[in-house]
This record gives C-alpha cells, structure tokens and sequence, in this order.
C-alpha cells in the first residue's frame, strides 16, 4: 500500500524550532532543515519541486514536492495579508495527498490591518509630536522592512522632520536585498519602482550608538524583536525611565524575554548585577506578526483543497482547536504530530493509462452530451507493458500481440407452442419483436430468418412435436445484453394473433 | 447547390486536377459579374498558392463594398470557398463573408443557405468555428426573422457535440444571441423541434473545457441582457461553478449568480445540510463574498463591484461584511442568534491587538462557529486590505453603493472608509475621500474619526487635501470640540500649503452654514475677544482671519444671537468681506444695521422669490409690449437689459437666468453685434436645451438675412450677391433640415415665412430676394424665449498667475520658459476640447495652446480644475513687458447639433468635431511680465 509519513522533528507541537522528515513515494525529504554551505545536494529525478509565493518574508516560499501522482505541500511561514511592502501568499488548486501549514496564531483573527497600522501611526506621532522617543523592537528581516516603508511614507505624507534610525548590521544589509529584489514585493512597490525604489528611505537613517543619548524626538529600529539582548535591549534600559517615550513590540514574544516580562504588565524588572530597572515608558503592543491568522489557514487550505491537513509550529492545545475546525469545515483528516511521532498517510495514486485517440474518439462520438456524472462504459483492452499501460481497442490489441480474433457465440433455443408453418411463425416473431424492439434494427430476411441487429433468429419445426416450433437464436459475445434480453422476450411467448 | 456539393466531393477525390478545373471557371464567370467581384475573382484565380490567395483576399478586405455589390461578391467568395483545400484561406474566406453580411444595406438572408450549406460539409474545427461566427453576424443582422433565427439556432444545437472547444464556444454564442426568447415558440411548418435554449446551455456548465463553460455562462448572461428571464433553478448550477479551477469560469459565475439574484431576491432557498432556508438574494451574497478572497484578482475585482449593487440583502448580513470575527454561522441563525452574538462578544478568537488574549476560551459548540461558509463575513475587511488595488477600489466603490441605500451600514463603514484615507495608493486614498463625500448626508463623524480624517489634510498631493476640502463641505460633526478640531486643521493646512486658500475657505463656509449652533460657544474664543478689554485689530488681509470669519459669518446667517458677540471691528470686516468675497459671505441681519442688500429674507424659497418675480415680470412686460413703436420697445428693451443685469449681480442665483435673458433682449436691439452674442449664448452656458438653440440660431440667421441686405445696399456689382445669395439659401435649408421638429413652434416668425416663400426665393434675382428679405424681416414677430430648467454661465478665474509680480520671468530668447496656469473653470461641457489658454504678446502676436486633457481635474460637479504649464518664447527683447493670458472658449456651431455630416452646405467633413469655429474670451486676462534677454554668444 502506498503511503506518504510524516514525522516532525522540530516543528511538532511547538513554535521555536523546525525541521520535518517526509517519506513520499519511496523518496525521504527533509524539510525546513537549514543548509550546509558548500554540500550541493543531488535532487531524485522523479521529484517535483514548485515554489509558491508566500509574503512572509521577501523571498520566502511555500514548496509543493511531487512524485508522480502523489504530492505534499509545505507552507512554512506564509501570509495571507498582504502588507507595505509583500504581497499576500498563493497557492493554485493543487489538490496535494497532504498539506503541511504551520499554525502560529492558529486561534486568532485579526482585526483588519489598516485599524491597526492607523493605530500604530497614531501612537507614533503622537508621541514624537509631544517629544518622546519611540523604540520599536523588531527582528532584522521582515517586520522591519514593513514598519519602515509604513513610517517612510507617513513622514513623506505628513512631512515631519524627527529623524528615524534603524539599527546596523542586519537591518541595513537586508535592506540591500530588498532593494535588488522588488520583483517579490507588492504591488504599489513594484509599480512606483521606477520612479523611485521604495526601499531608499529618504528619512530612515543608520543609527549610532551615540544618538540614543540625544535630545528631541526620534523613532529607533532595533533588533532583537523580543528585547532579550542586544542593541533594543540597551537602548530600552535608557528609555525605560522617561514617560513621554514609548516602546511598540510588533509581534510575538517568547516566555522569559524582557519583551514577554514588560507585555505581561510588569513595571520592575530585574536586570543583571541585581539592578532593577523602572518600565516608566509606555508599552503598547501591536501583532504585526506576517502570519497567517486562523481564518488565514483556512483560506489556504480551502484554496489549496488537499486531502489532508497537517498542523506544525503551534502550541498543541491553540492547534487543537484549530484541527477542529478544518476537520468540520472541509471534511478532510488533519493531523498534529508532536515531535517524533509519525503520522502515516495511505494514498491511492492514480496510474496513468495512456489511451489510443482512435478509441477515445469513437466512444466520444457516441455520447451525444457532455455530463460529468453519469460514469461511462468503454470497451477496449488494457496492455500492460515495461510498467507501461495502455488501452487500445481490441482490434489493435490483437494486431499487436499478433494474435487472432475468436469469435463468441451464443446460441439457445427457445419452443414455442405453435401449430402453424415455421414461415408463419418467423413472421410473427417478426411482427412481434418489431413492435417491441422499436429502438433496434429489426429485418426478416428473404431466406426466412429475422435478425435484430446482429441476432440471428430461425425457426425451424420440432422433430417430433409438430405443434411446437423451435426457436434458435445467436448472438456474438459484444451482444450478449440485447441477446439475453432477445431470449428472455421470446421465451415469455408471442403474443396471440388477434 | 447540388452541384456544387457534387464538385466538392469530386474535389475531395481528385487533388490534382483541381488547380485546371479553377482555371476554366474563370473564363466563364468574368463577363457576368460586376467589376468588384470580377476583379477579386480574377486576383484569386490567379494566386498559385494558398499564401498568395490569402494575400489577394487581405488586400480585399481593405477596402469596403457598396451594399449593391456585396451578393456578387459573396457569391465569387463561395465559388473560391467550394474549391479551395487549404483550410487557413477557407477561414478567411469565412471570416470575410462575416465582415460583408455586416456591412449596412445589405440583407444577407440570400448567402445564408449557403452558409449553412458549407458548414455541413466542412472539416476543419477552426473554419467550422468562423463559419459559425459568420452565421452569427446573419442573425444578428436579422434580428426580426423568426424562421431564420430558429434554423440558425438548429444548425447550433448540431455543432454543440463538436469535439472542438472553439467550435463549441460559437454555437453557444450563437445560441446566446439568437436563442429564441419565448419557450413556447409553434412549431414552424418544417417541423423543427422547440428547443429549450436555457436548458442546452445549462447543459454546458459542465463541459470539460473550461473555455466552453465560460462561454456557456456568457451565452446564458446574454440571453438574459437581451430580456429573457432566466430559470431560478441556474442558481444552483451557477453556484456550483463557483469552485470551478478556472478563473474565467468563476468570474463568469459571479456574474450569473449576480443575474439570477436581482431576478428572484425574495425566493427562499434551502441552506445545504441543514432544514433552515434563507432569501436567494442573502444567499447569493453571501457566495459573492466568499468570492472577495478568492484566489484569482479577477475574480475578486468582479466580486467586490457586484456586491455594491445587492442593494436587497438583509441588513444582518450586510453589516457581517465589516466584521470578521462574527462567527454567526447561516445555519443556525434563527435558533441561535443570540448565542452567536454571545460568541461575538466573548471573542473566541483574539483579535491581535491586545498580548495575551489568544489563549483559547471555552470550548464551543462546534457547530455554532464556521469559518468559511458564512462567507458575507469580514467580506469588505478581506477586500479593503487586498493585495490589488484594483480589488480594493471596486471595494470602496461597492461600499459606497452598499451605504448609500443603507444608513445604519452607512454609520458602520465609516471607520473602514476612514482607514483607507491611509492607503498606501493615492487613487485609493482619493476615491475613498470621493466616497465618503457621498455617503456623508448619511452621517455624523465621531470626534476620533474626525482626527483621523483631518490628518489627511497634511496630504502633500493637491488632489487629496482638495477632495477632502469638498468632504468637509458636506460633513455633519457632532461636538463643538470637533468644529475647533476642524479648523485648526484647516488653518494648519493653510499656512502649510497657502494655495489651497479658495478651497479651505469654501469648505469653512459651509462647515459654519451646517453647524451654527456648534459655532456659537466658539465665537469669542475664534474672535479672541475679551469680556473687558478691547483686542487688536487683526489684520484684514490674513487669509487665515478671513477663513475664521467665513465660518462664523456663515454660522450667524442663521443663528441670530452671534451677531451680539462681535466686536465692532468685526462689523466693519463684514461689510468689507461682504463686497469683496459676496460668494462667501452670506448677508446678514445685524441689529441696528442697515445693509444694502439685505432686503432679502434668506428663508424664503428660491421659486417664491421676489427676485424671480420680478424677473418674470419684466420678461413678460417686454413680451407683451412688443407692438409699441419702435422707439418705446427700445427705451423698454434697454431698461429691462439694465434691470436684469443688476438683477443678476445682486442674486447669485439668478444671475443665470437673467443675465440670458438680458443678452437675448440684447440681441433683439443690436441686430448687427448678433453675430458675436449668438455664439457666446450657444457656447458658454451649459444646461441650454434644443428649444432655445433653435432660437439662437434663428436669431443668427435673421443676422445673416440683415447682413445680407445690408451689403446689397452697399456694394456695387451683382456678382458677390450671388454668392451670398446662395449661401443664405443653403442656410436656411440647412436651418429647415436641423431643426424640422421645432418649426411648429416658430409659427409666425421670420423663419417661417422665410419657408413658405421659398420656392418663389430659389428662383428670384438676388435684388429681388433681398427685398422680400427686407420686408419680411420688417414684418416678422419677436420669439418668446422659453426659460430653461437649469442654465450657467461658464466662466473662469485664473488663479495662477497672479499678475501681481514686479519681477520679469526671464529667460533666453529662442528657448522657451514653462508657465504655471492654474485656474478654475465653472460650469464648462467637455473643457477638455473647449477650454484653450491665449498668450497675446506685446508685439500683438496672439498664440493659442490646447492644454492636455490631462490638466483637467474634475472636483465637483460642473466645476473644473486647469493646471497646466503654457511655454512662452520670444525673441530678445530690450525690457521685461507683459504678455496677457487668458482663457478662451473655443466652439463650433456645428459639434452641438445632433447628425451634423452636411452642415454648412456640406463643406465640413468629418473633422467636424475638431475643427473650432471661433473663440469667446471668458476669463478676465492676467499680465506676466516677462523679459526674454539674448542669448550670450
């Protein structure tokens, strides 16, 4: 039996880490394991890679891996919101054996976008208009590039003058790729590209560790996102103090960080060397997180129709629920492995069958409308050959196989009481099958015999019972309904002559 | 026929010998048939292969037939059709016989037969698909033959099992256009069978091609467009389609879906798996708003536009689309309202605002929460935040529609609306300030969304900031705090951005005319005047003080206590803003105050006006008058003139209405200037109806008929008489022909007359023509001028360049220097080919330049935006000198009148509609000083 097994070895029922082992057709595929620089990997043949666009981050992908007629589909993180800078993730109908998403916010809904760019803007300026300082703890790729381009274009529409940093390192070379590849951002990027990229921000400038200490407003990009260590860290235990600042968190924050501490309401916080530090600022939070919501996950598995659903990267007891939901929603089985375990799928490939155009033409030609429903019987023969099958009609098959036809008769007698001649008697089966058989080619030859279409029927006496009449009748194998039905008919007995 | 069916089958047999067989047709064939055909025919005999016919056959189809020669034609094209073996030159052949059954006069019944004649016998899917599409330009062009739309239809229904997807798709176009709208058609006498063409192409939905399902769907749309009512059980199938893996299809289904709702919005339909039914009209919204998040961008684009005119859905459902995270599942909505609304409130799922609230609630019932099938939800949250903006413009436009009809939706978009002020595309941002604009008389902005609204004024796009001024004009607030908001907004925006003055200013006129009594408690703050001691006198030029004071002048017309808190500074800024800026500042009653002219109660409706009144009675005394002697109707028409011009400075309104009565009284007086004046009323008044053209253009060729006889008082010889003569007569030919519908009404004018005595005029000497001309212009009777419902005056104001600059614009002579014009245009058709910018040199050079129709900015009705830049150029001149611009109106007398190919005795062709006639200035013109110095060698 052919299956499809899935066994997380990071991803399962947990949100930090990653890696999952599938086994597809006899092929075994790791995915979302990182790679070895300098190992070039060898890809089987038979395996099918498509990538589709995922808008999670610039260039991030979802990857459909396809042998023969089975096919997983992994999502990684993908988006289906699109934001500033990335379009929204896509996928086609594949219909793929498994779908594997992840299902970080696999209980949430979000708002709509905009409510909550406005309200970040809002925060922001208004806070920079009373002359704080605003902290945004972001991580080097993704969210940063979208918080940039937003504030970029605010300033431009509003034109203020407080200046805006983002931090070194990271931030700036990511910058750089985001620059080269405008083809995978959205579309207003992609359209205003050739006036102006987007990404050379007129106002967002490389911050120095010494700015922070200045005076006046200014809006800082830092990274780490989740203010554990790093730059955010020392320039949030500068800010902490003063009221008028503020520090935004634009997404998730793991238990035991600063940023989870100070979200949870905490005011006090105990930094190394017994130093508690005072959380005067103020805290907002604001999921700018580029994953997929709940309703998000649906809309991908809805487009995508597979026949099952796997749930990764997501806290077991969020994901739960959520498995609900799909199984209710789109009658398929979903699944949520924890790490090690192994699900296994069976699948039922489809073989392919090459058909010859003749014989698909002829069994064409005789349905006269199209109907997708009503399941149609065609006569030919299967060859199988070098794990090769083909259905060619008969007559080709014999010829390529060199064989020669035989033919199948049927015959039965059938007797019938009847005094009369074996002329007379033909004549009124004759008459009889013409009346009934209205649909059939029904003829009374010359010679005595009747014939509905290739059924031959003779009367002939009874050798010692001259009141009953032999009826034989022939059929070749294609025809043995109508012959069956033709004996049937006739040995009911005809009807009498009025 | 039967041998031409013998021929082709011998053809088919016999390959070799056919290139002899064409050959000897020829000879046969060229004496008989006309030139055309003849001359195609022998092109076609003389091709040696099928490229070469193909070449003959395109050089044909460059030049059109006369309706006479088109059977001959096709009757040489059918001759080739029968011969030919090379199928892409039977497709042409096909595809020209389409072409030629269109062309106009001609009947193509007669080539039909043989249409359907060929079509049997062809083989090849892509001629047999052109063939039909032939066929389909026969029977539209039959629209009235039953018999042969049915045989059309037959011959269809025949193809349909083609294997061909193209051939599939034509037959149900075919059927689409031609399928007979009555289901209970008699059976005609060749027994063709009554065909249900609703359901052959239902049948079709199913196909295996998507391009045939497309086409299927489009069919049944047709059908439906050209009156047909559609069955109800399509919807089904329709809905169906709607998970078809093609985009087309589905696009196609939307629309369908769409059809079959606004024909049955009230018939109940049954919720899959469940016993509950729900309105078809509810049901089908809520598949087309599942549709906003599908995954094609056509798909949603076509979606979100239709869900705009579903102006029937419940409100329940309606207000869903806002909201994604209502959960109320179709199926239970009856039984479980209210504990979906529960649901909703305890917020199963985290909307990711606030940390911490995903955690998950309480188990609910399974069944009560679903996702994906109560599609209406969140449909306009998904279509708003869409990745095209395409997607989210037919959203906002949806929106709009939606909220029009809806009040209480009205209300519940606007935070929606309010969120795509932020859009990171302008046009996004411009259409939903348009939209907003729309709806407002809807409703009343919170004081948050008024902040959010008011910070788009910080806009740095002219476009924007201007759409927004035009939304607050039309804006309810509902606290004082959001007036104060508002105007320090405004006057933020005007010491940023000084150019949007007339535009801040307008809308400040209208945010106090709206809200008076929320301007009174702000009045001493906005005058900062002090209970005890005297303030300084603000500056009277300060555009900022000006805008406060048209708010609180405005806000006081009907709020009659304010008055009592201004300072008497503020008594004389209002007299002097009355005179200056009349447009903005409304009169007043102010206590113990005598105003000029505030005679006028501002309550009064405008057709009870006294005005108006006074109006009439003054046209009507010149009309009844008119047989006084000459000398009186002169003295009468003058005062009237001068009364209905004062009329028309005093009140605004009128000032239409009078000003065209005046130029017509005018007219009557000085019969010599008519010429000039007849243009400017046909020209730059918009709202003008047929009634008064036709008098205008009387009047011009009474003018005419005057200047005629004036220079046969004059000049010498006969012969430039006769030209003359000649084309007056064409004229009044030209005049009878226009406007034969409106001579009823011209009974006993001149024109009249002038008609009757044709004949005796066609064949008179010009003195004796200008002699009757003479009397009859004597005799003839004055027209009364029928008032129009809505007239204007256009008008312009050149706003930029200001001409106030003492600074010369210098630049290098022989290269040019780029001039910034922005000016607004009021009640002008079609600026675009009208509005032209003159720039009149010292040197009495005149230059004309046509502005782009980009320039034009359209913001309000009737009114209209030019900025453009006009290049000057000159050569070296000694000192800077002014040049004058100004705006003309350019026109044509012949672009306005209806079926205008044979105007002015048919020497205009077809360039009529470019061509300008003249040009009335009709804007005050500005000086620029310029210096062009000379170039440095």
């Amino acid at each position: 039996m052919p299956e499809i097994r899935v066994t997380p070895l990071g991803a399962g029922q947990d949100v930090g880490r990653s890696c999952i082992l599938v086994s597809i057709a006899g092929k075994n595929v790791m995915l979302d394991c990182g790679m070895h620089m300098g190992f070039s990997d060898d890809v089987d043949d038979e395996l099918e890679i498509k990538a589709y666009y995922a808008g999670h981050v610039l260039g991030a992908a979802m990857f459909q891996i396809k042998v023969g007629s089975e096919s997983v589909v992994y999502t990684g993180d993908y988006n289906m919101t699109p934001d500033r800078h990335l379009g929204a993730a896509w996928i086609d109908k594949c219909r793929p054996n498994l779908l594997i998403t992840e299902s970080t916010y696999a209980t949430t809904i979000r708002d709509s976008k905009r409510c909550r760019e406005r309200d970040f803007l809002k925060k922001v300026h208004e806070t920079v208009e009373r002359g704080g300082k605003v902290l945004i703890p972001v991580f080097a790729l993704g969210r940063a590039q979208e918080l940039c381009i937003l504030l970029e274009t605010f300033w431009e529409r509003m034109d203020l003058k407080a200046p805006i940093y983002f931090s070194t390192g990271l931030t700036e070379k990511a910058n750089h790729y985001y620059k080269l590849f405008i083809p995978w951002t959205n579309q207003k990027i992609r359209k205003t590209f050739v006036q102006r990229n987007m990404f050379e921000f007129k106002h967002i400038k490389a911050f120095d560790r010494a700015f922070a200490d200045s005076p006046g407003p200014m809006v800082v990009f830092a990274t780490p996102g989740m203010l554990h260590a790093g730059q955010s860290l020392q320039i949030f235990r500068k800010w902490a103090g003063n009221e008028k600042n503020m520090v935004i968190m634009p997404g998730y924050c793991v238990q035991g960080t600063v940023g989870h501490k100070i979200l949870s309401g905490q005011r006090k916080l105990e930094m190394e060397g017994r130093q508690v530090l005072e959380v005067k600022m103020q805290v907002e939070y604001m999921s700018f997180s580029a994953h997929a919501d709940a309703k998000g996950i649906m809309q991908l598995v809805g487009q995508a129709e597979p026949e099952n659903v796997l749930l990764v990267h997501g806290e077991a007891k969020k994901m739960e629920f959520l498995k609900q939901k799909i199984e209710q929603e789109f009658r398929v089985s979903c699944y949520m492995p924890a790490n090690g375990e192994t699900v296994t799928l069976p699948t039922s490939p489809s073989i392919p069958v090459g058909i010859s155009l003749g014989l698909l033409k002829r069994e064409m030609a005789q349905g006269l409308l199209p109907d997708a429903k009503k399941p149609r019987l065609l006569h030919g023969t299967l060859i199988m050959k070098d794990s090769n099958f083909r259905l060619v009609s008969s007559e080709q098959a014999l010829k390529e196989l060199g064989l020669a036809e035989h033919q199948l008769r049927f015959t039965c007698r059938v007797h019938l009481h009847d005094t009369r001649k074996e002329q007379e008697t033909a004549v009124r089966v004759y008459s009889h099958l013409k009346s009934v058989l209205k649909d059939h080619c029904v003829q009374h030859l010359p010679d005595g015999s009747v014939t509905v279409e290739s059924i031959l029927i003779q009367a002939a006496a009874h050798s010692e019972d001259p009141g009953t009449k032999v009826l034989l009748v022939s059929w070749t194998y294609q025809d043995e309904e109508l012959g069956s039905y033709l004996t049937s008919l006739l040995k009911k007995g005809l009807p009498q002559a009025s | 026929m039967a041998a031409h069916l013998k021929k082709r089958v011998y053809e088919e047999f016999t390959k070799v010998v056919q290139q002899q067989q064409e050959e000897i047709a020829t000879k046969k064939l060229r004496l008989t048939k006309p030139s055309k055909s003849a001359a195609l025919h022998i092109d076609l005999c003389k091709a040696t292969s099928p490229a070469d016919a193909l070449q003959y056959l395109l050089q044909f189809a460059r030049k059109p037939v006369e309706a006479e020669s088109v059977e001959g034609v096709v009757r040489i094209l059918l001759e080739h059709y029968y011969k030919e073996n090379d199928p892409s030159v039977r497709l042409k052949i096909a595809s020209l016989l389409g072409l030629l059954s269109k062309t106009a006069g001609f009947s193509p019944d007669c080539i039909m037969d043989d249409a359907i004649n060929i079509l049997q016998n062809e083989k090849s899917h892509q001629v047999l698909a052109q063939l039909l599409d032939t066929l389909l330009a026969i029977g539209t062009k039959l629209p009235d033959n039953q018999a042969i739309q049915m045989r059309l239809v037959d011959v269809a229904c025949k193809h349909l099992t083609d294997t061909s997807h193209g051939v599939r798709n034509k037959c149900l176009q075919l059927l689409g256009n031609l399928g007979s709208l009555e289901k209970s058609v008699t059976k005609d006498a060749e027994g063709l069978a009554v065909r249900d063409v609703q359901k052959i192409i239902g049948d079709y939905f199913s196909d295996q091609d998507p391009r045939v399902r497309t086409a299927a769907i489009k069919a049944m749309l047709q059908l439906h467009e050209r009156g047909l009512k559609l069955y109800q059980t399509i919807y089904t199938q329709a809905c169906k389609l709607l998970s078809d893996d093609y985009e087309q299809v589905r696009s196609a289904a939307v629309q369908l879906i769409w059809v079959v709702s606004q024909l049955y919005p009230e018939s109940i339909v049954p919720i899959p798996s469940s016993n509950e039914e729900i309105r078809l009209v509810d049901d089908a919204f809520g598949k087309i708003c599942h549709m906003v998040s599908d995954g094609s961008w056509v798909v949603r684009v076509q979606a979100s536009k239709l869900l705009g005119s579903m102006e029937q859905v419940s409100s329940h459902f309606l207000e869903q689309t806002l909201d994604k995270k209502l959960m109320s599942d179709l199926r239970r909505k009856r039984t479980a309202h209210e504990r979906a609304k529960e649901l909703y409130t305890s917020g199963e799922f985290s909307s990711g605002r606030k940390w911490g609230d995903d955690a998950p609630k309480e188990e609910v019932d399974t069944g009560a929460v679903n996702l994906i099938e109560s599609g209406a939800c969140g449909a306009f949250v998904h279509g708003l935040e869409d990745e095209m903006y395409e997607v989210r413009i037919a959203a906002v436009e949806a929106l709009c529609m939606l909220a029009q009809s809806s009040p209480s939706f009205a209300e519940k978009c606007l935070d929606f609306l309010v969120d795509m002020f932020n859009d990171e595309i302008e046009e996004v941002r411009l259409q939903s300030i348009h939209t907003m604009r729309k709806i407002s008389n809807n409703i009343t902005l919170r004081e948050d969304q008024l902040d959010t609204v008011l910070a788009v004024l910080e806009d740095s796009s002219r476009d924007i900031r201007e759409a927004l001024h035009e939304l607050l004009c039309c804006t309810n607030v509902s606290t004082k705090e959001g007036i104060h908001l508002a105007l320090v907004e405004l006057l933020k925006n005007l010491t940023k951005y000084p150019t949007d003055r007339d535009s801040i200013w307008k809308c400040l006129k209208f945010l106090g005319s709206r809200h008076p009594t929320l301007v009174l408690p702000l009045v001493p703050e906005l005058l900062s005047t002090h209970p005890f001691f005297d303030t300084a006198e603000p500056d009277m030029d300060d555009p900022a003080y000006i805008a406060v004071l048209v708010l609180i002048f405005n806000a006081a017309k009907t709020c009659p206590t304010m008055p009592a808190l201004f300072s008497d500074h503020t008594f004389r800024h209002y007299a002097y803003l009355r005179d200056s800026l009349s447009h903005l500042v409304p009169a007043l009653r102010l206590p113990g105050r005598k105003l000029v002219s505030s005679a006028l109660s501002p309550n009064i409706m405008p057709h009870e006006d006294p005005s108006h009144q006074f109006l009439q009675q003054s046209l009507e005394r010149v009309y009844s008058l008119q047989h006084l002697d000459p000398q009186g109707t002169q003295e009468l028409l003058e005062f009237t003139i001068r009364d209905l011009q004062r009329l028309g400075e005093l009140q605004s309104e009128l000032a239409g209405v009078a000003d065209f009565s005046a130029t017509y009284l005018r007219c009557q007086l000085l019969l010599i200037k008519i010429m000039e004046e007849t243009y400017k009323m046909e020209f730059m008044y918009s709202g003008v109806e047929n009634k008064q053209v036709v008098i205008i253009h009387h009047m011009r060729l009474q003018a005419k008929a005057l200047q005629l006889i004036v220079t046969a008082r004059t000049a010498r010889g006969v012969d430039p008489l006769f030209g003359m003569c000649e084309k007056f007569l064409q004229e009044v030919d030209f005049f009878q022909r226009c406007f034969i519908a409106d001579l009823p009404h011209l009974q006993d004018s001149f024109v009249d007359k002038l008609l009757d005595l044709m004949p005796r005029l066609m064949t008179s000497k010009p003195a004796e023509v200008v002699k009757i001309l003479h009397t009859m212009l004597r005799q003839s009777t004055f027209l009364h001028l029928p008032l129009p419902e809505q007239i204007h005056k256009a008008s312009a104001t050149i706003i930029e360049p200001a001409g106030e600059s003492d600074n010369p614009l210098r630049f290098t002579s022989g290269l040019v220097v780029a001039l910034d014009v922005d000016a607004t245009l009021e009640h002008v058709q079609d600026p675009q080919s009208t509005v032209k910018v003159q720039v009149s040199y010292p040197d009495g050079q005149a230059q004309m330049i046509h502005p782009k129709p980009a320039d034009f900015r359209n913001p309000g009705p009737g009114r209209h935006r030019l900025i453009t830049q006009v290049y000057l150029s000159h050569t070296a001149w000694t000192e800077p000198c002014q040049v004058e611009v100004r705006l003309l109106l350019a026109y044509n007398s012949s672009s306005r009148i209806p079926k205008s190919p044979w105007i002015e005795g048919g020497e205009m062709s077809s360039q009529v509609e470019t061509s300008i006639e003249g040009t009335i200035p009709f804007s005050k013109s500005v000086k620029v000083y310029i210096m062009p110095k000379p170039a440095r060698r």
